[in-house]
């Protein structure tokens, strides 16, 4: 199995259509998981929105060549000329 | 698609074996530190021999920690062919699973993030995560295959921790489809001894 576009999709599709919340509340009631309320020490809640930043660019970075042929094709080109 | 074959390993009370070869395996479910919920194999990979790993397990989970007393004194190594699809099998000892399972993490960490939960201390995702995937329908996932450090009886008893893997194991989460319970033998019983393996 590899993140192909397919697959991305589907973990994207089921992402983007559950709430915040309710994806919490599934956690706590069908998977026992114990989550208690954020931020304590490090990061303060004025700092939050830059942590969901961190996590959203990171898809992007991380994947963004993968998914982007041409993107890609430029980039080893330049590799290759390098 | 490429069907994949798998030999697993599995070590357990010999009174459960004769049942596990009559009627088939059991998914274990709700562990949170492993690789889910589903049947654990130990196959070959970062060992060699899988067998004496599934040996070596069924003898330290003989004992019991609170009762200080053994829970079985005989034990028995059960092998089993696993087959899945290329597709249904997440291998995260490659690039490629890691991708797939790092990404449905930063999801879920994400989600929670937004909702301004946190884990509690000391939770151990992956297995949920990987639970989550195969439940709520986000990915198509049969077995999972991972390196992990496994406490024998040699390392609970001198609390040997390390980070460093010394087996593989996979899971198979539908023990009726991926294993062929025909084909499930035992290829070795025996007694707990004191020694230390």
């Amino acid at each position: 199995m590899k993140l192909d576009k397919k697959i991305k999709n589907k973990i994207d599709k089921y992402f983007e259509q559950i709430d915040s919340n309710e994806f919490v509340n599934l956690l706590e009631s069908k998977y026992n998981f114990e989550l208690e309320n954020k931020i304590t020490k490090g990061i303060s809640i004025a700092d939050e929105p830059y942590f969901t930043d961190y996590f959203d660019s990171g898809y992007k970075n991380d994947f963004s060549n993968e998914f982007n042929s041409e993107e890609y094709f430029q980039s080893q080109q330049f590799a290759n000329a390098a | 698609m490429e069907m994949k074959f798998i030999e697993g390993f599995h070590g357990t009370d010999y009174n459960n074996s004769e049942n596990i070869i009559k009627n088939g395996f059991k998914a274990s479910r709700g562990d949170l530190h492993w690789l889910g919920d589903g049947a654990y194999f130990f196959i070959e990979g970062l060992s060699k021999s899988p067998e004496i790993d599934a040996e070596k397990w069924a003898i330290a989970e003989s004992w019991d920690k609170k009762q200080k007393e053994h829970k079985y004194l005989k034990y028995a190594v059960i092998q089993s062919k696993i087959k899945v699809k290329d597709n249904l099998f997440l291998d995260l000892n490659t690039d490629d699973g890691q991708k797939v399972f790092g990404y449905l993490r930063k999801c879920f960490i994400t989600k929670i993030t937004k909702a301004r939960k946190k884990l509690k201390d000391g939770t151990f995702i992956d297995g949920e995560v990987i639970n989550l995937a195969r439940k709520e329908g986000i990915i198509d996932l049969e077995v999972v295959k991972g390196n992990f450090f496994f406490k024998f009886a040699k390392e609970r008893i001198f609390n040997i921790n390390s980070r460093m893997p010394n087996v593989t194991i996979c899971t198979v989460f539908d023990v009726t489809k991926n294993i062929e319970k025909s084909k499930n033998k035992i290829i070795k019983i025996g007694e707990i001894e004191d020694e230390i393996r």
